[in-house]
């Protein structure tokens, strides 16, 4: 998920996340909304569950976008420059909240970003992981 | 000189490229249309919307301009016939010209106004705010999650409409032969039963689904071709509509060829 990977802007938060499933496993729409709403509950997030991508806030995007990518089969999540859709945070306590609080949903979480970013991940070895 | 004759042969090429490649689109989607694997409950679900959006959105508008529109030339036509004293052509001249020719004509242009260029705005600014590559990144294939619903959409949308159309000039027709010619329900219904020809149903039937098919078809194209800037859109809907018009005409005048060979 990015920048670049957008919410559908003519569907809500749950029809965005239930197309994955309806597309790529046949779910029927009641099944994929019950599934979508069940993962937005697990965040705490089912009032935005109607909201269209631009009524959404930075924040409820991010978590949107997240939970989205996580309706794929054996989601392996990949996190490309997390702070481009989050300017307004400091550091990578949010995501690191929100990642663990949704640790059942995906198999493993890869984030992609700029060294010069390492301090807002509270990394001094972040070198070491350099691509 | 020469320069003119370089502009009009780049100019022939890039029609006649864009012939082409919408060709080729629209051979690519008739193929998905048949192929069972692109029906999902995802497309299943943009196809209901679309119907709504299309067909049961627009009924209002559209029997107000059928109402207005077929009772003004159905009185317009009864009475020149009977002025000209061609009464024994009432029942060709209903079916062939009223039901077979500008039924599906007005129809077409109304759907093309109001879906044709709301699809083409809809894909250009999908692919504008990478929407469109947000669906590549999570392997749906927007030929048939976006494209596909909305192209059978607009040929169930057109054979439809166009029914519904000729039900309301029918019963215009009706309305004024009992008031012109004093023709009652029955000899009215005979009348119409008497001038049925199959063949013009089948041509009538395969206009509306092509009509249909292509005022779909050329906006998703042209909305494709957008690029990523916002001042693309407006151009992609220009040429969109465009070419909607010419397919309109080209398909008219096969339809007319087709019925008179």
């Amino acid at each position: 998920m990015s920048s670049d990977t957008p919410l559908l802007s003519n569907l809500n938060v749950w029809e965005n996340m239930a197309l994955i499933k309806q597309y790529q496993q046949n779910f029927s729409k009641k099944d994929a909304k019950n599934l979508a709403i069940q993962y937005l509950r697990q965040l705490n997030l089912e009032s935005i569950a109607n909201t269209r991508n631009p009524d959404l806030k930075e924040e409820e995007r991010f978590c949107g976008l997240l939970l989205r990518a996580a309706m794929v089969n054996d989601a392996v999540i990949l996190i490309y420059k997390p702070f481009k859709l989050l300017p307004a945070m400091k550091d990578f306590t949010f995501i690191h909240n929100i990642l663990i609080n949704m640790d059942t949903l995906y198999t493993q979480c890869y984030i992609f970003d700029y060294t010069w970013n390492k301090n807002r991940y509270r990394m001094n070895d972040a070198e070491e992981y350099c691509v | 000189m020469s320069r003119i004759i370089e502009n009009i042969g780049h100019a022939t090429i890039d029609i006649s490229k864009s012939f082409f490649d919408t060709l080729s689109f629209a051979v690519k989607m008739t193929f998905k249309i048949f192929d069972k694997k692109s029906y999902n409950s995802a497309t299943t679900s943009v196809l209901i919307n679309q119907i709504y959006f299309t067909s049961v959105e627009i009924l209002p508008l559209f029997i107000i301009v059928s109402v207005t529109l077929g009772t003004l030339i159905m009185g317009i036509v009864l009475q020149t016939i009977k002025n000209m004293g061609l009464d024994q052509y009432l029942g060709n001249i209903l079916m062939g010209f009223a039901v077979t020719e500008l039924s599906p004509f007005v129809t077409v242009l109304l759907l093309a106004l109001r879906s044709g260029s709301a699809i083409n705005t809809e894909i250009a600014t999908m692919k504008v705010s990478k929407e469109l590559d947000s669906l590549k990144s999570f392997h749906i294939d927007a030929n048939i999650y976006l494209f596909l619903p909305r192209i059978i959409n607009g040929m169930i949308s057109l054979v439809l409409l166009s029914g519904l159309f000729s039900i309301v000039l029918l019963t215009s027709g009706f309305i004024f032969s009992k008031t012109i010619f004093g023709m009652g329900l029955n000899a009215y219904s005979n009348l119409l039963a008497n001038s049925v020809h199959l063949s013009d149903m089948v041509i009538l039937f395969v206009k509306c689904l092509t009509f249909g098919f292509f005022i779909i078809l050329i906006p998703i194209r042209h909305g494709m071709g957008a690029s990523y800037e916002l001042t693309s859109i407006p151009i992609s809907v220009l040429h969109g509509m465009i070419r909607v018009f010419s397919a309109i005409v080209m398909i008219e005048v096969l339809s007319l060829i087709a019925k008179f060979i």
